[in-house]
């Protein structure tokens, strides 16, 4: 019992570590840019399938994450400069286009790569079990996949805390305006959040290929409890995305496993009570 | 005193805010190492002409040159950088960010400082003491007047060689804009140029070397304060006083 507890504790730390790698780059360019990006499902799905060609060429697995982060990169400065741009901030239209960037992105990945599930290959260094304490055994990758969400996070944390940039960044969602008269060039500052976003959307859709595998839909199934952790943890906040991912990492596995035929209620209805209680989530600020 | 080029020249500008004609031709020059103080009931543009010529509302005709230099059409960034320092109306401090956070972002890597700057936290701190005591507290717990303080402060971080200042005196108590009144004072005789949008009239009064008036969106009145104190019926109809 307490070999499964510990089990299922594992498996929602895991999910919540990429969980938190997608989450965090779509709370941050709301936070700053006020743009809504539904394409993030997308980004994951494409830069899944990208690193997966690229591991598969290569053998390398991480060359695998580095391509799919950057080759998002590159897609997403293309989307947001000739498309996201003319919608001049009027959110209905973002989401109403991400959306639609959403399909196209989904329907050419299955015209590339088909509809059976493909999984991207884990490299030879993350296979195996691991023995935690307790005589836990539990999939090397997985437990790497959780170390990593949380060097992440401590990382982004610090940087977003701790650095001169990181208290540009929070002084552009403050009060963007301001931020510029002082004479930040923030255009300058939002390409380079928005870089940093699509590079960890992409890179988290290799991750998790490797352990969820990629099919078509795969794009709504983690946009969804992406969008879960975000509303939770608050638009535009970094601990909001550690904490929502958590939450939803861990109500995932163990509802998954205690009632996992009310799992999508364990998922929802929390959050239904906790925008009832807190409509900006745990961490967001009232607008 | 040979006269000298003005440091900031506005010239006829007209401003919309949306469907609004708000600033319908608006001049003005302020001279070097003077306190040019925009006076006028609310509503009358005073806010808009300070985001005119900042480029936050950018003017639809006319234009405003700084050192000579014509800023139609450049972004607010770059106008910033010239270096203008400001403070807006309603302080507007970075809630989330820390009391030195606050300070030093207008010299950070993406502020463009290009020259060593004149100003530094330690005479920041030295000018506003209270300040250095909540160095690390978060801006958003500050009181009113210790926000107005920070905002000033962090106008002068980004070393200007002018300062736009936006009703800074506005809601605070007595003796915090005397307070006030006395940095202006000082940052004067330190030859630095002032912009002053106030309404406070005895304020503006004290401290400027050029008052005008804005009404309707157009200046109706410029002058020194001492003809301004004189002329009873420009303040009558303009003011009110």
């Amino acid at each position: 019992m307490t070999h499964s507890i510990a089990l299922q504790f594992l498996n929602g730390l895991s999910l919540a570590a990429l969980l938190f790698l997608l989450a965090s780059g779509f709370t941050l360019t709301f936070g700053l840019a006020r743009v809504v990006n539904m394409a993030h499902g997308a980004y994951y799905l494409i830069g899944g399938y990208l690193g997966l060609q690229v591991v598969v060429w290569t053998g390398s697995f991480s060359l695998g994450v580095v391509a799919g982060g950057l080759s998002v990169v590159a897609i997403n400065f293309a989307v947001d400069r000739t498309l996201i741009t003319r919608t001049k901030g009027d959110p209905l239209l973002q989401v109403l286009l991400t959306i639609g960037i959403t399909y196209v992105i989904a329907e050419t990945a299955l015209l590339i790569w088909g509809g059976d599930p493909m999984r991207v290959p884990q490299p030879d260094w993350a296979r195996g079990p691991v023995v935690l304490p307790g005589d836990v055994f539990y999939p090397r990758y997985r437990f790497l996949l959780i170390v990593l969400g949380l060097a992440v996070a401590a990382l982004l944390w610090a940087l977003y805390r701790l650095t001169p940039m990181g208290a540009i960044v929070r002084a552009g969602v403050d009060d963007r305006e301001m931020t510029e008269a002082l004479g930040v060039n923030i255009t300058l500052l939002f390409t380079l959040v928005f870089a940093l976003a699509a590079f960890l959307a992409g890179a988290s859709g290799v991750l998790g290929g490797a352990f969820l595998t990629l099919y078509p839909h795969a794009e709504w199934d983690i946009l969804i409890l992406a969008l879960v952790v975000v509303i939770i943890g608050g638009l535009g906040s970094i601990e909001g995305a550690m904490a929502g991912s958590l939450f939803v990492g861990l109500i995932d596995s163990f509802g998954r496993w205690l009632l996992p035929e009310a799992a999508g209620f364990m998922l929802f209805g929390p959050m239904a009570v906790l925008l009832l209680l807190r409509p900006q989530g745990l961490f967001g600020r009232a607008h | 005193m040979a006269p000298r080029d003005p440091i900031l020249v506005v010239d006829d500008i007209h401003t919309y805010y949306g469907d609004s004609y708000v600033l319908q031709g608006i001049s003005l020059a302020v001279q070097p190492e003077q306190v040019f103080a925009v006076l006028g009931r609310n509503g009358m543009g005073k806010t808009t002409l300070i985001r005119s010529i900042l480029s936050l509302t950018p003017p639809a005709r006319g234009t405003v040159r700084y050192q000579g230099r014509d800023l139609t059409g450049m972004p607010a960034y770059r106008i910033a950088r010239l270096p203008i320092g400001l403070v807006p109306q309603g302080r507007r401090v970075f809630g989330s960010l820390t009391v030195r956070e606050n300070l030093t972002l207008p010299q950070s890597a993406l502020s463009g400082v290009t020259r060593k700057p004149r100003w530094t936290l330690e005479r920041v701190y030295e000018l506003f003491p209270g300040l250095s005591e909540r160095a690390r507290q978060m801006a958003g717990s500050l009181s009113g007047g210790e926000q107005s303080m920070l905002s000033i402060s962090r106008a002068l971080m980004r070393d200007p060689d002018l300062l736009v200042m936006d009703e800074p005196t506005e809601g605070l108590a007595p003796v915090i804009v005397r307070e006030i009144e006395a940095i202006i004072k000082r940052l004067r005789a330190e030859g630095l140029p002032v912009l002053l949008v106030e309404q406070n009239y005895r304020l503006a009064m004290a401290l400027a070397d050029e008052v005008a008036i804005l009404a309707g969106g157009k200046t109706v009145w410029t002058g020194t304060p001492a003809a301004l104190q004189a002329d009873d019926s420009a303040r009558a109809r303009w003011l009110g006083v």
